[in-house]
C-alpha cells in the first residue's frame, strides 16, 4: 500500500512534471493507454530513462501495475542497487540466455494472467543513440501466446541524449515520446508478429510519419 | 502583506485590461478572416493566435503572483532556452559536463540578479563561468572541435542567461528607487513592447513590405516593416509609459531602441537556424516553433531596456 502510493507520487505526479519541466519530454498519444486495462508496451530502447519515464505516463490507476522487463544479467543480484531497482522501478527480471526462452515467456504469461501489464524493450539492449537494433523474438512468443492482451508500440525520441549507454551524468534535453495505437497483428507465427510490432514502432518515428507533428 | 497574491493596482489592472483586448482582438480577427476566406496560411495565424492565449497565461500569473513568480518563470525562459538550444547546436559527446555547468549557472546568476548588485550581475557569466567552461573542456582533453564549442556554450549563455536575466534586475531596481517603483510594471512594460513590436513588425511588413532588408539571413523581413515597428512601438509605448516611474516622451524613446534591439536579437536567432539548416527550433509552441524562437527579440530587448532606465532614472 504504501509502495503504491509512492510509485504514484514518484511517476505519475513528481515523474511527469520533472519531465515536462526539467527534462524537456512531452509525451502524445496517451489516449491509446487509457483506452486498455491491460497492454504489453513494447519500444525502441536507447537509455535507462526509457523505462523509469514510461512508468510516468502510464494511467494513474495502474501504478504497481506496470513491470518493465530488464534483463537479469545486467539488474539482477542481491546489491543494493538492483534491490532498489527491482523495488522502485517495479521491474521484472528475466534472462537474456538463448537455452532458456520457454522460461522466460512462461514467466511473462504468468504476470500477464494475473492482469499485469509489461513493457518491453525487444530490442534487448540500449545499443547506440537513434538507431535501432532489429527486435528480438521474444516479445512474437508472448504475443502469440496471449493475442487478447493489445500490444501498443512506443518511439522514444532523444533519450539518446539525455542519458546514453555508458554515461552517468544526466543531461536534460528536448526528447518526445510517441505512443501509438495497438497494433493490429494479422500474422500467427511469432517471428511475423514480432516483424509487425517492429514496423508499428518504427512507424512513429517522426520522419516516417512525414515530419515531427 | 500577502507572499503569494498580488492584488492589482488601478495600473496593472488596467495593464490586464489591455492584454486581454490585444488578444480578444487579435483572436476575432483571425478567427473572422478565417471564416470569411480559409487558406493555409490563415489556418497558420489561427494557431498562432490560440497560441497566443497560452504563453499569456503565466504573464498573467506574473500579475496576480508576487514577484518571486515572475523570477521563477525567466529563470525557467532561460534554462529552457538553453536546453532547446543545446538539443539543435553541434555539441559534443565530450561537452557534456560543460553543459551542466552552464545549466547550473542559471539560479546563481538570477540569484544574483534579484539582489540587484550591478557588478556580480555584469561579471559571473563572463567572467567566472566563461573560465569554467572553457577550462572543463581543457580538462576533458578532447580537443577535436574544443574551439566550437568553447564559442557554442558561452555564446549561448550570454544570449539566453546574461541577457534576459536583467529582466530579473527590474525588480531591484524598482525597489531601490525613491519613491519605489513596481518591478512587474517595470517587467510588464518590457514583455508587451518586446512582443507587440514583433506583431507590428510582421503586419507592417505583411502589409507594405517591398525592399528586403536581410534577404540572406532573414529573407521575409523587409525595411517596411522594420521601421513600421519602430514607429508603432514608439507610439504604443509613449501610451503604455503609465506603467514607467518615467515621461511619456522617455517611454518613447526607451520603445523605439527595444525596437531595434528586438529586431536584432530576432535576427541573430534567424541567421543561427539557416547556419543549422533548421526552420524552427524546436516544437513547443504550436504554431510559433520553438522557444527560442518566440524569446528571440527578448534576450536583447531585456538587458537594453535595464540599462535605458537606469540612464534615464540617474542611476548609470
Amino acid at each position: 500500500m504504501i509502495r503504491r502510493l509512492l510509485l504514484v507520487l514518484l511517476y505519475p505526479l513528481l515523474g511527469r512534471v520533472f519531465l515536462g519541466l526539467v527534462v524537456g519530454v512531452r509525451c502524445t498519444g496517451r489516449k491509446s493507454l487509457r483506452q486498455h486495462r491491460q497492454f504489453v508496451l513494447a519500444g525502441n530502447h536507447n537509455s535507462h530513462l526509457d523505462s523509469v519515464a514510461l512508468l510516468a505516463y502510464m494511467p494513474l490507476g495502474m501504478a504497481g501495475q506496470v513491470h518493465p522487463v530488464a534483463a537479469a544479467d545486467y539488474f539482477g543480484g542481491n546489491g543494493l542497487k538492483s534491490r532498489l531497482y527491482q523495488w522502485l522501478v517495479n521491474v521484472v527480471l528475466i534472462s537474456r540466455e538463448a537455452g532458456r526462452r520457454e522460461e522466460t515467456i512462461g514467466r511473462m504469461i504468468q504476470l500477464l494472467d494475473q492482469g499485469k501489464s509489461l513493457i518491453m524493450f525487444p530490442e534487448g539492449s540500449r545499443g547506440e543513440a537513434d538507431v535501432m537494433q532489429s527486435f528480438k523474438k521474444g516479445i512474437g512468443y508472448l504475443a502469440a501466446a496471449r493475442p487478447q492482451v493489445p500490444v501498443i508500440p512506443v518511439y522514444i525520441d532523444g533519450f539518446g541524449k539525455i542519458l546514453p549507454k555508458g554515461e552517468k551524468l544526466l543531461l536534460p534535453m528536448p526528447a518526445r515520446v510517441y505512443i501509438g495505437e495497438p497494433v493490429r497483428l494479422s500474422s500467427t507465427d511469432p517471428a511475423g508478429i514480432t516483424r509487425e510490432i517492429e514496423a508499428a514502432v518504427i512507424a512513429l518515428k517522426p520522419a516516417a510519419a512525414g515530419g515531427a507533428a | 502583506m500577502n507572499r503569494i497574491i498580488r492584488i492589482p493596482d488601478l495600473e496593472l489592472s488596467y495593464l490586464l485590461g489591455v492584454i486581454l483586448g490585444i488578444l480578444i482582438l487579435g483572436t476575432g480577427i483571425a478567427a473572422l478572416l478565417r471564416r470569411r476566406r480559409p487558406s493555409d496560411a490563415l489556418d497558420k495565424i489561427w494557431q498562432r493566435a490560440i497560441s497566443w492565449w497560452w504563453m499569456t497565461l503565466p504573464i498573467i500569473a506574473c500579475v496576480l503572483l508576487q514577484d518571486w513568480f515572475a523570477v521563477l518563470f525567466l529563470a525557467w525562459l532561460s534554462y529552457a532556452s538553453t536546453r532547446e538550444f543545446f538539443s539543435i547546436a553541434p555539441v559534443r559527446g565530450a561537452d557534456r559536463l560543460a553543459l551542466l555547468i552552464a545549466y547550473g549557472s542559471i539560479p546563481v546568476q538570477y540569484g544574483i540578479a534579484y539582489q540587484g548588485r550591478l557588478l556580480p550581475l555584469l561579471g559571473f557569466i563572463p567572467l567566472v563561468i566563461y573560465a569554467t567552461i572553457s577550462y572543463t573542456l581543457v580538462l576533458r582533453q578532447e580537443t577535436q572541435g574544443i574551439g566550437r564549442s568553447m564559442a557554442l556554450i558561452p555564446g549561448m549563455i550570454m544570449l539566453c542567461v546574461f541577457y534576459l536575466s536583467h529582466a530579473a534586475a527590474l525588480f531591484p531596481l524598482a525597489a531601490s528607487l525613491t519613491p519605489p517603483a513596481s518591478g512587474i510594471k517595470l517587467l510588464m512594460f518590457l514583455f508587451l513592447i518586446t512582443e507587440m513590436n514583433d506583431v507590428f513588425q510582421f503586419f507592417s511588413g505583411k502589409l507594405f513590405g517591398r525592399h528586403k532588408i536581410l534577404p540572406i539571413v532573414s529573407p521575409n523581413k523587409t525595411w517596411e516593416g522594420f521601421i513600421g515597428g519602430i514607429v508603432l512601438s514608439t507610439g504604443f509605448g509613449a501610451a503604455m509609459s503609465f506603467l514607467l516611474p518615467l515621461q511619456a516622451w522617455q517611454g518613447a524613446v526607451v520603445s523605439a531602441c527595444l525596437a531595434v534591439a528586438g529586431f536584432m536579437g530576432d535576427t541573430i536567432i534567424s541567421a543561427i537556424k539557416r547556419d543549422l539548416q533548421i526552420k524552427d527550433t524546436g516544437d513547443i509552441i504550436p504554431g510559433h516553433g520553438g522557444l527560442l524562437d518566440r524569446l528571440d527579440s527578448l534576450f536583447l530587448t531585456a538587458p537594453a531596456y535595464y540599462y535605458l532606465l537606469n540612464a534615464f532614472l540617474g542611476l548609470l
